[in-house]
């Protein structure tokens, strides 16, 4: 007689069937706990370490040793290269550990370190964008009354000591300034009108240092004179009269293209900044859900 | 067909083999590894050609109108011509945005109303300045039309603050990319006109961060080559 062998076949198999769902199992909890994602082992050599994938560069690396300890990776000692690189994966698990807290929502510091860093990244953005020269030439020839060289002038501002804000003062200005005009020289005049220099120019002046000197309405007097004009007395704002006597006037000239290039590509590169900044912000308002409270809306 | 696609596969090999041989060796150590050194000449020449010769110039000479330095004459604006001081500057660029750029200093404008970006400096008149190119002429070699004016660019040289960047014996700074006075490397062209109108309106010249735009193996390699090309070794 056959005897049926099933029911004891049946019961290994289920038998063999939990064993491995039970493996199964035990393999995935402690996946679960122990979890690092797809982890490989392997170091690209421009890291010099891995923290949960993330690089830490070698370059940086070797950064940090010049700085710290003002070595090479030839010339650091064991401890130095050691204190450095725990110091970097301590940086790296501290950040990502940052992000998980949600420091960036919190801390003003972290929002504004962010905001820079995204900004820096933008510029970098802008200067990988190298323009061409017929760009800037053309930007120059737009912007061309940015590119001026700055005025400067040579000047001799006069008063009358003796009565610096009366009808007698301005006189002796009036006569000194027809003796200039006849071609007399200063000091000559100086010592027969009685009148003096004021002391506000001295020497060479830059437009904005004479301006700053002189005052408004003197300064505008004086840009306009040529060399070896003499204005007509002008009470200025300090009171008193003055008399101009211009002795060199540089007014501002456009700057040679080539002698400007650098502040042109100074000038381009910001404005290509502000643009690209623009556009990123653009396309993340564009992104976002943003939402307003009714009652706070301008 | 077959042998054609072994050979192709051997020579990727070998490229990635070098590849990581030239990123895992220590920089200084590379550049004297003649393999390493042939190697990193085939990777930085089609990437200079391509990526830096607009502004440097095919040969590599640099452009003064562009402020463009050479970079093969053995000068180092930043640095000291070691092969991690290059390949910062690659990876980084110069005032270029990324973070780690070397940007911690700028040639004021002296004639301008605030000549100075990071801080407050005084402006100088236009006849200072022409004394402090004076100055510059004599301490080249160059006999100055006025050398009255040259004592009273040397006594500037102390009073306007430029030893602060270029040091009191005018030989630069390269932690801070100010360059020697003293050198004969015009970034700018080494005319009266172009030394006055650098002082008087100031410089910051700008070189683009290369970093996760070229792949560090190629950045390493442009490193080397201008480190032996410019005899720095």
């Amino acid at each position: 007689m056959r005897v049926s062998r099933w029911p004891e076949s049946g019961r290994l198999s289920l038998l063999l069937w939990a064993a491995g769902a039970l493996i199964g199992l035990g393999a995935a909890g402690f996946a679960l706990f122990t979890a690092k994602g797809t982890a490989t082992s392997t170091v690209p050599p421009e890291y010099i370490a891995t923290v949960n994938q993330r690089p830490v560069y070698l370059s940086d690396y070797l950064d940090q040793l010049q700085a710290q300890f003002n070595v090479t990776m030839e010339t650091a000692s064991v401890e130095q290269r050691r204190k450095v690189l725990d110091d970097m994966i301590r940086e790296e698990l501290f950040v990502r550990r940052g992000l998980e807290l949600d420091e960036p929502g919190i801390d003003p510091d972290v929002r504004n370190a962010l905001v820079a860093a995204v900004q820096s990244q933008i510029a970098v953005d802008a200067t990988s964008q190298t323009p061409t020269e017929a760009e800037l030439a053309a930007f120059y020839r737009q912007h061309l009354e940015r590119y001026s060289s700055i005025g400067y002038l040579l000047a001799a501002d006069l008063i009358a000591p003796g009565d610096p804000s009366g009808a007698k003062g301005a006189e002796a200005l009036a006569a000194a300034g027809v003796a200039l005009r006849a071609g007399r020289p200063l000091p000559a005049v100086l010592a027969q009108f009685g009148v003096a220099e004021s002391g506000l120019l001295a020497g060479e002046q830059v437009y904005f240092a004479a301006k700053l000197h002189l005052g408004d309405t003197l300064f505008e007097a004086a840009r306009t004179l040529q060399n070896g004009q003499v204005s007509a007395p002008i009470r200025a704002q300090d009171g008193r009269f003055h008399l101009l006597y211009m002795i060199a006037n540089h007014p501002p000239l456009p700057r040679d293209f080539a002698l400007a290039r650098n502040q042109v590509y100074g000038d381009y590169r910001h404005e290509l900044l502000l643009r690209i900044g623009d556009r990123e912000f653009k396309y993340l308002e564009d992104k976002a859900d943003i939402h307003i409270n009714r009652a706070y809306q301008p | 067909m077959l042998f054609s696609l072994v050979v192709l596969g051997v020579r990727a090999a070998q490229r990635r083999h070098l590849e990581d041989r030239i990123l895992s060796t220590w920089p200084e150590t590379a550049a004297l590894d003649p393999e390493l050194v042939r190697f990193a000449g085939s990777l930085a020449a089609p990437a200079l050609a391509s990526h830096c010769a607009g502004c440097h110039g095919g040969d590599l000479h640099g452009d003064p109108t562009h402020g463009a330095p050479d970079l093969i004459d053995g000068e180092w604006l930043y640095g000291e011509g070691r092969v991690a001081d290059i390949e910062q500057t690659i990876s980084h660029g110069i005032r270029s945005g990324d973070h780690r750029s070397r940007d911690l200093a700028d040639m004021p404008g002296f004639v301008l109303q605030n000549p100075y970006r990071r801080y407050r400096i005084a402006s100088l008149k236009p006849s200072e300045i022409r004394d402090l190119a004076a100055f510059i002429l004599q301490m080249n070699g160059r006999l100055p039309a006025d050398s009255a004016a040259a004592a009273r660019g040397q006594a500037l040289y102390g009073s306007a603050l430029c030893y602060d960047c270029h040091t009191a014996s005018a030989q630069g700074d390269p932690a801070i990319g100010a360059p020697s006075l003293r050198r004969h490397a015009w970034l700018y062209g080494a005319g009266a006109e172009q030394i006055s109108d650098v002082i008087a309106y100031g410089r910051s010249g700008i070189c683009p961060s290369w970093s996760g735009r070229l792949p560090p193996a190629t950045i390493r390699a442009i490193a080397i080559y201008l480190h032996v090309r410019s005899g720095a070794s």
